[in-house]
């Protein structure tokens, strides 16, 4: 009996038995498990990665998806499993095409300066939509509300221009032979001054044909599309409170991402300064109302920076509203820990008690369209099953949970080191939300393989881990376009592959779930 | 529908038998087929699993097909339930797979991996006792391959 107890596990268990193990694990658990022994290296990929086409498959595996804009050669990388997988087929339509924006299984692309068409890379389907009546698509910031072949709601198509105050737009519902162009004049300038958008900003389009944009100062617009048609012009609305000026000068770029469990919105400022990267999340909550178990908005390290105001957020209408709409979360490092201190040090964003507007315009209304938005949002969101890369739902109350691993916890000495030797890492997916940039870096792809020597170890997993794609895609896709600072995505990793660490309580499902928007929040740093 | 209950004896492959109503034990889908099929004389042999494993199976079988249990006495038992050496769990697992009792097998496997959650290889190993087959060289492959993971 002795003799067999060091190949009880090694030995004698079937690889049908491994594999069943082995998907319910995933990025470094998953590697540290095809490290323990032989045995359990033999299949380096993971059974999701065999992306079979099971429509009962409700476990959505996010994939980084990069297009070559010179081939129109699209790969799809697996974060959780560091994999890498090039379909067969190429599709000569992507060829110099831009992705603007993803849901579900779809891209909304533009192609030349005025052709734009929907692309389904798991069908490989395309929806052409009318040309734009522009010399030149300068619109920076696209969006669409549901899938263009949804047979149960309009897809609406929504483009902000960079200009305008606020910002044209034009809109088409999927099926009508034109777009429509909507120009805004004075009487709907906010009141907190001039509402413009940042040069890269990506839309989030809830449920409800409510569109959320982050303007250039901090504050949110909401754009309403009215009776469900394109040719109505729709209404702005403008919440929160501009940041201080300081603060607005720091923001390079801002990316924004619904946040379904929560009811509300993510927003990642990249800031000048580099690799620094804050993320923020909407203060308006249909909690509120609902008082429903209080909502942790921090990463467990940081939960304690929250634990003062939190609760009392929920029972109290007021201080919500007083206290901002924005709050700032933490990633993984103290840098920005740091910057949440001096957040609430310094009036430098609306997260600031001392900034109370009783009885000022700037309050948000808790009745308004946009707390309804989000609330039947969230709804919709939850009983459709559908589960989009951006509408990612994060299980932070799990990571408060008392049930974390105490050992995983890492102390803050084993915090620097892990940035340190993040920087090692560049991995070669990275990106950044197609969706906006008026750089020409969008054509989404970039695998930063030639970049830095370092990432030898990386590259050598993903080519082994090349598979040809025979039975079609991911459900989903994030997608992303070209990177070069391998720092923050490195950083996005670390905070991810700590993240699950630290939660091993909770499901796969939100584990990749908490991968997926860490990944959004971080794609983050370009240029 | 008969009106009494079928009682179905199996035997482990340590020769104890074990007596059970048919109707909890086609929680086992190896079971079931064999009753559907009417291969069933008077004794099932269970020729891969023993009767310590046997025992636990029946025990999480009875518990679960018991009526009135709340939920919540059941995810306690549960969790007591698989809270066991690792070796156990082993045979269970290849119990639950040779009876083809997803449920379990599903639960056990579960347990598996969050006793690997978190865990470096060399903390792996030690759970469960494996050995480490691999080369000085080819280890460093693998640390170098996923570095990130291992940090």
């Amino acid at each position: 009996m002795e003799g067999e107890k060091y190949d009880l596990w090694s030995e004698h268990v079937p690889t049908d038995i491994l594999k069943l193990i082995s998907s319910r694990l995933v990025a470094g658990d998953y590697f540290a498990f095809c490290a323990v022994c032989k045995a359990w290296r033999q299949d380096p990929l993971p059974p999701q990665l065999h992306l079979h086409h099971d429509d009962e498959d409700d476990s959505p595996s996010p994939f980084l998806m990069t297009l070559h804009k010179e081939t129109g050669i699209v790969e799809f990388f697996n974060p959780v499993y560091n994999a890498l997988i090039i379909p067969t087929m190429v599709i000569s339509k992507l060829k110099g095409s831009r992705i603007r924006s993803s849901k579900a299984n779809w891209l909304l692309m533009s192609h030349g300066n005025r052709g734009m068409f929907f692309f389904n890379p798991k069908s490989n389907d395309i929806i052409e939509l009318p040309d734009l009546p522009l010399i030149h698509n300068c619109f920076s910031a696209w969006t669409f509300s549901c899938p263009p072949d949804s047979s149960s709601s309009s897809c609406f198509v929504v483009g902000f221009d960079e200009v305008g105050s606020p910002p044209d737009v034009y809109i088409i519902k999927v099926g009508d032979t034109t777009w429509t162009y909507h120009y805004f004049v004075n009487e709907l300038r906010n009141c907190q001054g001039l509402f413009s958008l940042l040069g890269c900003n990506n839309p989030v389009f809830f449920k409800n044909n409510i569109v959320s944009v982050l303007g250039d100062k901090g504050t949110l617009g909401i754009l309403t599309i009215n009776e469900n048609s394109a040719a109505e012009t729709p209404s702005w609305q403008f919440y929160g409170t501009p940041f201080w000026r300081t603060k607005q000068m720091s923001i390079r770029e801002v990316y924004t991402v619904e946040d379904v469990d929560n009811r509300g919105m993510l927003a990642v400022f990249l800031t000048h300064e580099q690799g620094k990267v804050e993320v923020w999340s909407s203060g308006v909550k249909s909690d509120v109302c609902a008082h429903q178990s209080p909502n942790v908005y921090s990463l467990p390290e940081t939960a304690q920076d929250y634990k003062d105001g939190k609760d009392d957020d929920l029972g109290d209408i007021d201080e919500l509203v007083n206290g901002g709409y924005m709050k700032l979360l933490n990633l993984d490092n103290d840098a920005d820990e740091e910057s949440y201190r001096l957040a609430i040090e310094r009036p430098l964003s609306p997260t600031l008690p001392e900034i109370q507007y009783h009885s000022s315009v700037e309050l948000v209304p808790i009745n308004t369209p946009l707390y309804e938005g989000f609330s039947n949002a969230r709804g919709t969101v939850a009983s459709s099953g559908n589960f989009d890369v951006i509408n990612v739902e994060i299980n932070f109350n799990q990571l408060k949970h008392p049930t974390i691993d105490p050992p995983k916890k890492s102390s803050l000495p084993e915090k620097k080191d892990h940035v340190d030797s993040s920087k090692r890492l560049n991995l070669d997916t990275a990106c950044k939300l197609s969706c906006s940039s008026y750089t020409d870096t969008l054509e989404a792809l970039c695998r930063s393989d030639l970049a830095a020597p370092t990432s030898e170890g990386l590259q050598i997993s993903s080519e082994r881990r090349v598979v040809s794609l025979q039975d079609g895609f991911a459900k989903y896709c994030v997608i992303f376009s070209n990177n070069n600072d391998e720092n923050s995505i490195s950083s996005v990793y670390h905070a991810t592959s700590r993240c699950l660490a630290q939660c091993s309580a909770s499901s796969d499902t939100s584990l990749r779930s908490i991968l997926v928007t860490l990944l959004n929040l971080q794609e983050i740093s370009n240029e | 529908m008969s009106s009494s209950t079928k009682f179905l004896t199996l035997k482990t492959c340590d020769d104890k038998k074990f007596v059970l109503d048919e109707a909890i034990a086609v929680r086992s889908q190896t079971i079931k087929n064999m009753v559907e099929d009417d291969c069933v004389s008077n004794v099932i042999p269970l020729p891969n699993v023993n009767s310590k494993t046997m025992t636990k199976v029946i025990e999480y079988w009875k518990k679960h097909s018991e009526e009135g249990v709340s939920k919540d006495v059941l995810m306690d038992f549960d969790k007591a339930f698989v809270k066991v050496h690792h070796s156990i769990l082993h045979a269970l697992i290849l119990a639950a797979n040779f009876l083809n009792d997803k449920e379990i097998l599903d639960m056990m496997c579960q347990e598996v991996a969050d006793r690997i959650k978190g865990k470096t290889p060399e903390e792996i190993r030690k759970e469960f006792d494996i050995k480490n087959d691999f080369t000085p060289e080819e280890e460093e492959e693998i640390r170098k391959e996923n570095a990130w993971a291992f940090e």
